[in-house]
């Protein structure tokens, strides 16, 4: 019997959260465990297409027969990396996002909760399971800003729904259209391509104009962003996490699925490139007025997504390819960056960075992962975000010439900023901060993974770039 | 690949070195790690430069795209075994030298691991053949000089001057990247070599050169700190002094100037040659009239520093290669010195950097021998090896009046400057006496005054051996490694151009003895002139004007942000206002649903008959 790790990866979580809810004890463990669990199948998935030479991989089973729907998942290489990215930091989000250790069975059965939807979407083979565990992956991270978040939390959370609702009813309209106008009913992700080419042309329009939307509200990409620096700085730490590292993901895994799969899509992208180069820009100027310091690094994640945008629209291998190493990096780079905030605000007790000065005497440690953190967003060698600013802006330079490098240059502004961050307020002179609380075991186990993932993809891009070599040549 | 081993021992002090930060009680273990990292990398060097055959063929491939692979390009040829070799020749004797000067136990461990890696970078950087070594050495000279600049942040200075320093560097480092980039679209290749002979074999210069090399340039000019982004090099000052001495002598602001050396045949295909050319003079200009009025003790060097880069630049904008390598050789050793000399002055003066409230020896005058051997060299005086540097860079100029000219005034104002930074303090010697003084000169480490009695002797060999050069490279080729000075024989030295060479500089120090040395307070503090010139030509102020340019640009974003927030919002609530309106017609009142209803009949019945 061949052991369907596919389902596993979602039946495993359902059981863990299964479990949670009804021993109501040791719930930050059994949320360990889930991550662990799956990232041990995703390890596996990746040696298994190491040797193999692909990572194309598909389960099929019953679901709903009367309407012809499947319950269909697939690997492939974007899945793959998407996968190893989410469940390393849902893993770590587990293992150290809950520093205060409080209301562990809630929160550790949202994270549960989202790591089916997460997980659910990513493997997802067809458009129906697709957006079921969209919105499953849009509702746990709901009651982590309504329940779990900080002071301004209610607001926050209500602003995210509304926008998320508008993006999966969107999505769900979209869906709708290619159940109806492709023949046969088919909903497959897989053949998406020649589904849509064989729907009416207005109504290829119609399905990409709507998926983009919700992709771009998800992603977000400008002018539809501002649900997410209120949702990320509301969240509670491992909110944060999984908001920025994973959910964003979302959108950007749905643009690369339609920005590969549709034809229609050549006619759209430079447009779209000049929306995402604007974001990134408009970000970035928006970055510098902010003080609290969960919010600088949400505007990053704007940043860094609206590049990784940008570089989708050049649409050739390595601006696409590239935005996927983008991603991998930037969860990983992004989930650290929101861990080191959360010790800080657990330690200190304040987020404002006017206020914070000197963390470096507090938190030697939590500042120094920080400044790594910077290191990474800004694309130093060695870390992962290097390489995928390389092939990111090599597809852009061979999409659109030399002033494809004009978004690049918001990473000075940043950059330029995050120092500014730095300098006042970590490695700066002690003046009324003081901390009030410490960090334990767990968190520096947290920043020990995700460094060291950082590093290994940055040192090491060929066990990525391997495989993409395997699908395409 | 063999040559990356040279990076090795240091890593490996520089990791060790963190590693006994982990207890107090090993910190004191630090340094040794350290020394010993930079020694062993030194022999391998060594090694290097008297048995292997300098080679420019190494290549790995770091990771493969489609069919495009990403390769790690380094090589030995001889220019980069030329800083290779003086990178190897400094680093001991700043760890020798940091081992006397920094002394607080704590932060041992921490300076000597981002120390390490510094170096070790550099190392990588002069190896470096292709332009992916050349980025990953840039970033790490980068960040880790950065760490080292603002390594006091517990003091605001240093943590501001590391912010500057890092905040200039950042946008080399990002115009260094998108002109790697943009060339390597065009060439599919990282390495310099196929780099040029591709764009050499094109019948015409394409846009993508000039862009290229354009952004490349910009990020030489950062790390070089050339106009106008010199003056976080000034700022640096606030680092540890074997920090300066490191950063000013043959690494981190070498880099820049190194990189266009490595890229000069593309700048010639480019025909870029003349923009470098005057940004050199422009610089070099800044930088000397700047030290003539600075106060700060080192800041007065690093203007030095500044002015000789863009002596540099003038000299790879003449086009002459062998004038600018001769330069960049000499100035390492005196550089080295004199910054190690001023790191003895401030530790004997509490850290006291005004040059006229120090006092520059105690009761022996070794240290103000040092002083004065680094002076002469930096002042151009024959026979010491920083006359044949700046008469070479003379000579490569002279083909040009206005050049020759401004370079002759450059020579006068450099001898000018470093005899006042000389004899100022000298001069207030019983001024500033105290009994604490004279016993902090007593109680130097000897660590500090035995790299610098060194690098005096490597000073005075190097003189000689530029000198005998013609005559013994024969005899010295049997050691491979040689061949990377046979650009001495290039650079030409004309007797004339040494005779105006040396009236302008020995001008300079009589002018300097008659200023400084006879009447102490000329040119002191309330000067006009000095007021003028310690502005900084208004180059900060620009900084400020830029900066304020973006806080206004993002604070215009900002409301416009908050207006589409409320407009969005408003979208919401007019929502929300009609579901209210329309709930007001569900009210219940079966009268109303009636009279709705026969409404509506009589509507459907008058559209129906019409």
């Amino acid at each position: 019997m061949v052991i369907p790790f596919l389902l596993l990866m979602i039946i495993f979580p359902a059981m863990f959260l299964g479990l949670i809810l009804a021993l109501r004890r040791h719930a930050g463990s059994l949320a360990v465990l889930s991550g662990l669990v799956n990232f041990i199948i995703t390890i596996y998935i990746l040696f298994e297409s190491l040797i193999s030479g692909s990572a194309d991989m598909t389960e099929s089973f019953r679901y709903i027969p009367s309407l012809g729907i499947t319950l269909d998942l697939r690997v492939n290489l974007f899945i793959l990396v998407l996968l190893l990215m989410s469940s390393a930091v849902i893993l770590v989000t587990a293992l150290s996002g809950n520093i205060k250790r409080e209301r562990e069975v809630l929160s550790s059965a949202l994270l549960v909760l989202f790591q089916i939807g997460a997980t659910g979407l990513f493997l997802s083979g067809n458009l129906f399971v697709f957006f079921i565990f969209w919105d499953i992956g849009v509702i746990a991270p709901f009651f982590m800003i309504n329940v779990l978040g900080s002071a301004n939390r209610k607001k926050a959370s209500y602003k995210f729904i509304v926008y998320e609702i508008f993006a999966s009813a969107m999505l769900l309209l979209g869906i709708i259209l290619v159940y109806f106008y492709s023949p046969g009913h088919s909903l497959n992700l897989n053949q998406l391509g020649t589904l849509a080419l064989q729907m009416p042309a207005y109504i290829q329009h119609y399905v990409f104009f709507l998926f983009f939307i919700a992709f771009m509200i998800n992603m977000p990409i400008f002018p539809l962003h501002s649900w997410l620096p209120d949702a990320h700085t509301e969240a509670s730490t491992q909110g944060s996490m999984v908001l920025s590292g994973v959910l964003t993901k979302f959108g950007g895994f749905g643009m690369l699925i339609i920005f590969t799969s549709f034809a229609i899509a050549k006619a759209y992208a430079p447009y779209v490139a000049v929306i995402s180069a604007v974001s990134a820009f408009y970000a970035v100027f928006l970055i510098m007025q902010q003080t609290d310091i969960k919010r600088i690094v949400a505007y990053t994640t704007i940043i860094e997504m609206s590049i990784i945008m940008f570089s989708i629209t050049t649409l050739n291998n390595f601006g696409v390819y590239g935005a996927l190493y983008g991603m991998l990096a930037h969860g990983l780079v992004v989930a650290v960056m929101f861990l080191s905030a959360g010790v800080i605000e657990h330690v200190f007790f304040e987020r404002n960075v006017n206020v914070l000065r000197g963390i470096a005497f507090g938190e030697k440690l939590t500042s120094y992962v920080f400044l790594a953190g910077i290191f990474a967003v800004t694309g130093v060698p060695l870390t992962a975000s290097f390489i995928a600013d390389v092939l990111m802006f090599i597809g852009a330079i061979n999409a659109f010439g030399y002033i494809g490098v004009i978004p690049l240059f918001s990473l000075v502004l940043l950059g330029g900023f995050l120092y500014f961050v730095i300098n006042r307020s970590f490695f700066s002179t002690k003046e009324h901060t003081s901390a009030v609380d410490f960090m334990g075991f767990r968190q520096k186990a947290g920043y020990f993974i995700l460094l060291a993932l950082i590093l290994a993809f940055g040192v090491m891009p060929f066990i990525i770039l391997r495989m993409v070599n395997y699908a395409l040549i | 690949m063999l040559p990356l081993l040279f990076m090795v021992p240091l890593l490996l002090g520089g990791f060790l070195a963190l590693l006994a930060g982990a207890s107090a009680d090993a910190q004191r273990y630090a340094k040794y790690f350290g020394l010993l990292g930079s020694l062993g990398s030194s022999a391998m060097v060594a090694y290097s430069f008297a048995y292997q055959p300098l080679s420019s063929a190494y290549a790995v491939q770091w990771f493969s795209f489609l069919s495009y692979s990403f390769q790690l390009n380094i090589s030995t040829s001889s220019i980069n075994m030329l800083l290779l070799l003086l990178v190897s020749i400094v680093s001991p004797l700043i760890f020798w030298y940091s081992a006397g000067y920094m002394d607080v136990p704590s932060e041992q461990s921490r300076y000597y691991f981002e120390l390490s890696i510094f170096a070790a970078s550099m190392l990588l950087f002069a190896m470096s053949a292709g332009f992916l070594t050349l980025f990953i050495a840039w970033e790490g000279l980068g960040i880790t000089s950065y760490l080292l600049i603002g390594f006091w942040y517990q003091r605001p200075e240093p943590a501001f001057a590391g912010r500057k320093a890092i905040t200039t560097i950042i946008i080399g480092d990002i115009f260094l990247l998108a002109g790697i980039l943009i060339l390597w679209s065009s060439v599919h290749s990282f390495a310099f070599s196929s780099t040029e002979s591709y764009f050499a074999s094109l019948p015409a210069v394409p846009m993508v050169l000039y862009v290229g090399l354009a952004f490349i340039l910009i990020a030489a000019l950062t790390k070089s700190a050339q106009f106008p982004f010199h003056e976080w090099l000034s700022d640096a000052m606030e680092g540890p002094t074997p920090v300066s001495a490191f950063l000013h002598s043959s690494t981190m602001v070498k880099a820049g100037v190194f990189m266009v050396v490595l890229l000069l045949p593309l700048y010639q295909i480019a025909g870029m040659l003349d923009i470098i050319l005057v940004i050199g003079i422009i610089t070099a200009f800044i930088g000397a009239l700047n030290a003539v009025s600075s106060l700060h003790l080192k800041k007065i060097l690093a203007y030095s520093t500044i002015e000789d880069l863009g002596l540099m630049f003038v000299a790879i904008g003449m086009n002459a290669l062998p004038a600018a390598l001769l330069l960049f050789v000499v100035q390492t050793f005196y550089k080295a010195l004199i910054f190690m000399s001023a790191g003895t002055i401030m530790k004997a003066n509490d850290d006291v950097v005004d040059i006229y409230k120090t006092r520059s020896f105690g009761r022996s005058r070794g240290i103000f021998v040092i002083a004065l051997v680094g002076s002469l060299s930096l002042a151009g005086i024959f026979p010491l090896s920083g006359f044949f540097g700046k008469v070479a860079v003379d000579a490569a100029g002279s083909s040009n009046m206005i050049i020759y000219t401004a370079l002759t005034v450059l020579d006068f104002l450099t001898a000018l400057y470093i005899f006042r930074w000389l004899f100022i303090p000298m001069k207030q010697q019983k001024a500033n006496h105290t009994k604490s003084i004279d016993a902090n000169y007593a109680s130097i480490s000897k660590n500090i005054i035995i790299p610098q009695v060194l690098l005096v002797i490597f000073v005075f060999l190097f003189s000689a051996f530029i000198f005998f050069y013609p005559a013994i490279s024969p005899a010295a080729s049997a050691l491979p490694g040689m061949a990377a000075f046979s650009f001495i024989n290039e650079a030409k030295i004309g007797y004339y151009d040494a005779l105006v060479e040396s009236a302008a500089a020995v001008a300079g120090v009589a002018a300097a003895v008659a200023l400084f040395a006879i009447k102490a307070n000329a040119f002191s503090e309330k000067s006009a002139v000095r007021r003028f010139l310690s502005v900084g030509f208004f180059v900060n102020a620009f900084y400020g004007y830029v900066a304020a340019g973006i806080m206004l640009i993002s604070r215009s974003i900002g409301v416009f942000d908050f207006e589409l927030n409320r407009l969005l919002y408003a979208g919401g609530s007019s929502t929300v206002g009609i579901g209210g309106a329309l709930r007001k017609l569900e009210n219940g009142s079966v009268n109303t649903y009636i009279i709705a209803f026969a409404i509506g009949l009589v509507l459907i019945i008058a559209m129906l008959v019409l």
